[in-house]
């Protein structure tokens, strides 16, 4: 197995080498520059903003600065946040959004596993048509339609003295967490559904119950195993949605400071340092819980490891 | 970005002394007339122990370093940290003392003399007096702004407030990036700055600051509470380099220090060794500010239910209520229907324009782009689509700016004439005539306005595409020329026409199209600096009709913000002007706490 990792830890550098190198020239080859700024800057300030930012070296030696800044997260200062290293922001944020991420992950996971074991044991019960009902529901409602309702019940129809916006406190946490995992935990819970069925219909399953085993021990301490596989499969690609697409809008909905809403202002703006730096960070994060997923799902599965030749 | 002069452009519309509807005692009268507490923010009920302020005027900015702001939302912030040669009053409209306590100016009004007082002091993160605000401070400020290699975007502010030498320096320093390999230009573009530094800036002392002008300027006195003119302390520039600005090593000499910055707020706690007191204080009428805080949000609509929770002061300049709420309650000749306690509306100076690049072949006819200015009716957009109180503008500047107005009404809605120049042109009924792309800015009022321009547009039978663009690559596109008819917008910097006619010279970077008229030239910047104001208004008037003329440039509309400021809240005044210096707020005693 642990040729395997090497093979995948191999890929995945490979991968993350890629990613932020087409990101570094496919940023500059985007029409507008940073020194664009709606208050024209004079030929002569163009001259100073781009000798500032170092831009006005060859385009091979700001790569190259860039690469060798990797390592060490030194991606520079942002162009948009006056003298403040990139690395600084990205240190403030980064936990926010992490927390926030892993919050929404243990939560989806949670509800969306429960869920679709329940649905699979009940299978076509009433019970079982409700969690499909809601599962269907959670997948269709987008993340930017459910945070806004969830805040005008709040404000509105409850009327309750309490500001959903913002970071800082635990209770600030619930809108954003509950505005982002019903779609996971809705995809999670009919993959988890399906995975247990399946399971259920397993050799070992019946010889598990042959042996005398209690319902409820067959179904949590063997069927599980196999049953959440698809959920551990779609983790990767989950995780990635949920860093990538779901945290920035809930940044931007509730205003937290995290560093998802950076992704977004930095690419209008042209910032390239942060662009980097986000686009780096989020490779590198996406990549790894990737990595973590595919390593996992081999763990779990004898059967899925690649034999030598 | 823009100064904006007070008086003559606001509407305190939000009176909170008369409501709103008609007070006739038989007539049913609306639920907010009667009941506008029901309609208004709520204010917080431990309000009456609450001395801190809270405030929301844009997201966070780039810089607070005043010679390198860019945002006029980081304006007040940036006032309440520094403090320049003079201040203006709550209204924006008066000259004050700032460091100086008193100045005077020759009388061919090319000299002026400025005397420091000796109680405004730098402050340190600490909180503690590091020394005293000198004259050097402000040349070393000034200074940064002009050196070659420092990114300055508000140094054409030197240009035109005429300081000696700045006019040619820049020409020279542009002339020098343009030719990188003639190090002669850069030799003498340092030259021509240190003599700047020697000469037209002098401090003949700690406590005297002399500046030499090319001629006397109307607008110089003003300008100097602008925050590009903001004295930095040299020691803590020097040694902290552009983390200068943050909490921990910031010194600034103003009414407050930064506290806490960081994406989502920014925090400032009062200077107790700040020189000047609140006289709304220290007579009892009010309660003083002690604590300010300015959220920096990413999503406006939020700060709008916080304020309506209570938790938020004040919502203006570029926080401002979300257009949905603002068009809900507007009725269709612009009144507001719905005047909350807390609801201003003020004329802002920001404006949206058409660029119709008369480069282009298929518009080099004058006839056929005044043919499409004639064709907008402006009025409609504004009532029933944007449902906003802005203004219609049918020159290029609006009326009353600095008691100037154009004389003419210039671009109406007057379709039988758009068709018939168009006719004239040799396109009737826009036969013939090849489909164009109008570019605008995708956010904001941009898409929606660009849709009434299509239908406008094809009211003459042109066939108009759209394409909705991102700031700075409409930025790029009007830098380089590539368009054929765009939007473009503009903000104030001193309320005087020459603000926006200065634009349109040969030699302005604005000028899009590249417009070359050597008598417009002449007539604007005679306009600028001659002392007499009839004779001024002459002249600006024949600029608006060779605009007008040519109408490469088609006004649109100006736009109006609508604020939302607290009854608890004393000496904030709706005055349209982006830089509100805060020293002047209190906490009136006695009203919900």
């Amino acid at each position: 197995m642990g040729r395997e990792i090497g093979k995948r830890l191999i890929e995945s550098a490979v991968t993350f080498f890629v990613i932020v190198t087409t990101i570094f020239f496919l940023v500059r080859v985007a029409p507008g520059l940073p020194s664009d700024q709606e208050r024209l800057l004079t030929p002569a300030q163009k001259a100073a903003y781009d000798k500032q930012h170092q831009l006005d070296l060859p385009l091979g030696e700001q790569y190259l600065k860039f690469l060798r800044g990797l390592p060490r997260l030194e991606f520079g200062k942002s162009t948009e946040n006056e003298g403040q290293k990139v690395q600084e922001l990205l240190k403030k944020g980064l936990p926010v959004t992490f927390t926030l991420g892993l919050l929404t992950l243990f939560t989806f996971l949670a509800v969306g596993v429960t869920s679709g074991v329940i649905g699979a044991v009940y299978a076509n019960t009433k019970l079982d048509r409700v969690i499909t009902a809601a599962a269907l529901v959670g997948v269709v409602i987008p993340a930017f339609v459910v945070g806004p309702m969830l805040a005008v019940l709040v404000l509105r129809v409850f009327k309750l003295d309490f500001s959903p916006y913002g970071w800082g406190t635990p209770e600030k946490m619930i809108l954003p967490v509950l505005t982002l995992f019903p779609y996971y935990a809705a995809v999670t819970a009919r993959l988890a559904r399906t995975g247990m069925i399946e399971a259920f219909g397993q050799d070992f399953i019946l010889v598990a119950r042959a042996k005398g085993l209690g319902p409820w021990s067959v179904i949590l301490r063997h069927a599980l195993i196999a049953g959440i596989r698809p959920v551990i499969s779609v983790l990767g690609p989950a995780i990635a949605g949920l860093f990538g697409g779901g945290s920035l809008i809930v940044e931007v909905l509730f205003n937290i400071p995290g560093i998802a809403s950076y992704f977004l202002s930095a690419a209008t703006a042209r910032d390239y340092p942060m662009i980097l730096g986000t686009g780096s960070l989020y490779a590198a994060l996406i990549i790894s819980l990737n990595l973590l997923a595919d390593i996992a799902q081999v763990a779990m599965d004898p059967r899925q490891r690649r034999r030598p030749q | 970005m823009s100064i904006l002069l007070a008086g003559s452009m606001s509407c305190k519309c939000g009176d909170k002394t008369q409501p709103a509807g008609n007070a006739g005692n038989n007539v049913a009268q609306p639920d907010w007339v009667t009941n506008p507490d029901k309609y208004a923010g709520r204010v917080k009920d431990n309000r009456a122990e609450n001395d801190t302020l809270v405030i929301c005027v844009g997201n966070q900015y780039s810089s607070i370093d005043p010679q390198k702001i860019i945002q006029s939302w980081a304006m007040p912030y940036a006032m309440l940290l520094f403090e320049g040669l003079i201040n203006l009053d709550e209204k924006g409209e008066n000259v004050l003392p700032g460091v100086a306590k008193t100045w005077e100016v020759s009388e061919d009004g090319k000299t002026w003399t400025f005397h420091l007082r000796d109680n405004s002091n730098w402050v340190g993160p600490d909180g503690k007096i590091i020394s005293q605000v000198t004259s050097q401070d402000f040349k070393f400020a000034w200074g940064r702004c002009l050196d070659a290699d420092f990114v300055c975007e508000y140094r054409q502010m030197f240009r035109d407030t005429q300081f000696l030498g700045v006019a040619a320096y820049m020409d020279k320093l542009d002339a020098a990036a343009k030719n990188p390999n003639n190090k002669k230009l850069a030799a003498e573009a340092e030259a021509m700055y240190d003599k700047i530094i020697a000469e037209t800036i002098q401090t003949p002392d700690e406590k005297t600051l002399v500046v030499k002008l090319e001629s006397a300027s109307r607008i110089f006195l003003r300008q100097m509470a602008f925050s590009v003119f903001f004295p930095v302390n040299k020691t803590t520039v020097d040694t902290w380099r552009d983390a200068w600005t943050q909490p921990e090593h910031i010194v600034g000499n103003g009414s407050f220090r930064l506290t806490f910055f960081d994406k989502d707020r920014v925090e400032f706690d009062r200077n107790p060794h700040y020189w000047w007191k609140n006289p709304a204080v220290t007579s009892a009428a009010g309660r003083e500010v002690k604590r300010i805080i300015g959220y920096t949000p990413n999503n406006v609509g939020a700060v709008y239910d916080e304020y309506v929770l209570g938790n938020v002061d004040w919502m203006g300049i570029g926080c401002t209520l979300p257009p949905k709420f603002v068009s809900r309650n507007m009725d269709e000749s612009g009144r507001p229907l719905l005047l909350l306690k807390d609801f201003y509306i003020t004329q802002g100076g920001r404006s949206i324009y058409i660029v119709v690049n008369s480069q282009r072949d298929m518009f080099n006819d004058p006839r056929v782009r005044q043919a499409l200015g004639f064709a907008i009716d402006r009025d409609t957009i504004i009532r029933k689509v944007l449902k906003a109180p802005h203004t219609a503008a049918g020159t290029m500047t609006p009326a009353g700016l600095g008691g100037y107005d154009a004389g003419f009404s210039g671009f109406t809605y007057d379709l039988p004439r758009a068709k018939q120049l168009l006719a004239a042109a040799g396109f009737p009924g826009g036969n013939s005539f090849p489909s164009f792309t109008y570019i605008f800015r995708k956010d904001g009022v941009g898409p929606i306005v660009a849709v009434e321009l299509q239908k406008s547009w094809a009211a003459l039978g042109l066939q108009v595409e759209l394409q909705p663009l991102e700031p700075k690559v409409l930025t790029n596109r009007h830098l380089e020329g590539n368009f054929e008819v765009a939007a473009a917008g503009w903000g104030m910097d001193y309320p005087d026409a020459y603000t926006f006619l200065g634009m349109y010279r040969s030699d302005s970077p604005y000028n899009f199209v590249k417009w070359r008229d050597p008598e417009y030239d002449r007539l604007s910047w005679e306009g600028f600096t001659t002392p007499d104001a009839t004779r001024r208004f002459e002249l600006y008037r024949q600029c608006e009709q060779k605009l007008f003329a040519d109408a490469s440039y088609i006004p649109l509309l100006w736009f109006s913000i609508a604020e939302l400021i607290k009854p608890t809240v004393g000496g904030l005044m709706p005055n349209g002007a982006d830089d509100h210096n805060l020293r002047y707020v209190y906490f009136k005693k006695g009203e919900g706490g």
